[in-house]
């Protein structure tokens, strides 16, 4: 009699843990995946601030006279460039001038990264004006190459 | 019998200059499009450019306009023998020193043993003498004339 109420107990312990098992399985569905690729194209680049105004005050066979401007280049991260003036010189009212960048390039780090322009005028040049002052007005063009 | 052998040759040259003209067509546009994949594979790799413009002004004042005193000075701080120093006046005012004037062992100041006093003419008047109290000497100088003004360049050796 014993056995039969323990073998009937084994019977339903083993109905309930059956009906356990299966509820999970209910819950969780049938379940698949798929991989796909993320593609990023990253097309590198810079942009440059335009400098302010370069005024260059020179007297008639004076001293030397330099001017700077600022400007600033943002690259890309890594990306080596170059920069440079439109000309490296030239005359106006008679005189003699230079105009360069403060660096011939960098490498971009993602900010802004400042340089110059400088110009200047060698000492003793007597330069052409009839009045006492002259002044002359040139538009140049700064390049950053990448 | 002749004849149409002939004819017929004529037509197989004219179907074959056909084919011939079909396979050029393809081959130039197979350039074409080998061109064009080859200019857009090289474009990339061209340096991309980005620029600004700016101004650059220059200013020149014309040293005649500048005041005539008459004077031209400096101090006499001397330490460097052999040492050679230009000066150049313009209508009396000191226009420019030759070299670096911050390596020289002098500045301009008033009331210092060395005193340069320009003789400039202008329209035949006398502006001014030249009046020297100085230990160097001075070894050359000269009067350099200029449409509207002259100016005197000096040069003292101590």
């Amino acid at each position: 009699m014993k056995s039969v109420q323990i073998k009937k107990l084994a019977l339903s312990s083993i109905a309930a843990a059956a009906m356990l098992a299966a509820i999970p399985a209910a819950k969780a569905g049938t379940a698949t995946s798929g991989n796909f690729n993320l593609t990023i194209n990253l097309t590198s680049g810079c942009t440059v601030t335009t400098p302010g105004n370069v005024t260059l005050n020179y007297t008639s066979l004076g001293a030397a006279a330099n001017a700077s401007s600022a400007f600033a280049v943002t690259c890309t991260n890594l990306l080596p460039y170059t920069m440079a003036t439109d000309v490296i010189g030239g005359t106006v009212i008679g005189l003699n001038y230079t105009l360069a960048t403060s660096a011939a390039g960098g490498t971009g780090n993602g900010i802004a990264q400042g340089y110059t322009v400088d110009a200047g005028i060698t000492a003793g040049q007597p330069g052409d004006c009839a009045l006492g002052t002259c002044s002359s007005t040139t538009v140049h063009t700064l390049t950053v190459s990448y | 019998m002749h004849i149409v052998t002939h004819l017929r040759l004529a037509v197989m040259n004219k179907a074959t200059h056909f084919k011939a003209h079909t396979r050029r067509a393809v081959s130039v546009k197979k350039l074409l499009l080998l061109a064009a994949l080859l200019g857009a594979w090289v474009l990339p790799s061209q340096a991309a450019q980005t620029s600004a413009p700016f101004n650059l002004t220059i200013n020149l004042q014309n040293s005649s306009s500048m005041p005539d005193s008459g004077l031209c000075r400096s101090t006499s701080m001397i330490g460097t023998f052999g040492s050679t120093m230009t000066v150049y006046c313009s209508s009396g005012a000191i226009a420019s020193f030759s070299g670096d004037p911050s390596t020289l062992p002098w500045t301009t100041k008033q009331d210092s043993s060395y005193r340069f006093v320009t003789q400039v003419s202008r329209a035949g008047e006398l502006m001014g003498t030249i009046d020297i109290y100085t230990g160097g000497t001075v070894t050359s100088w000269r009067v350099i004339r200029l449409t509207d003004r002259d100016y005197l360049e000096m040069m003292v050796h101590w």
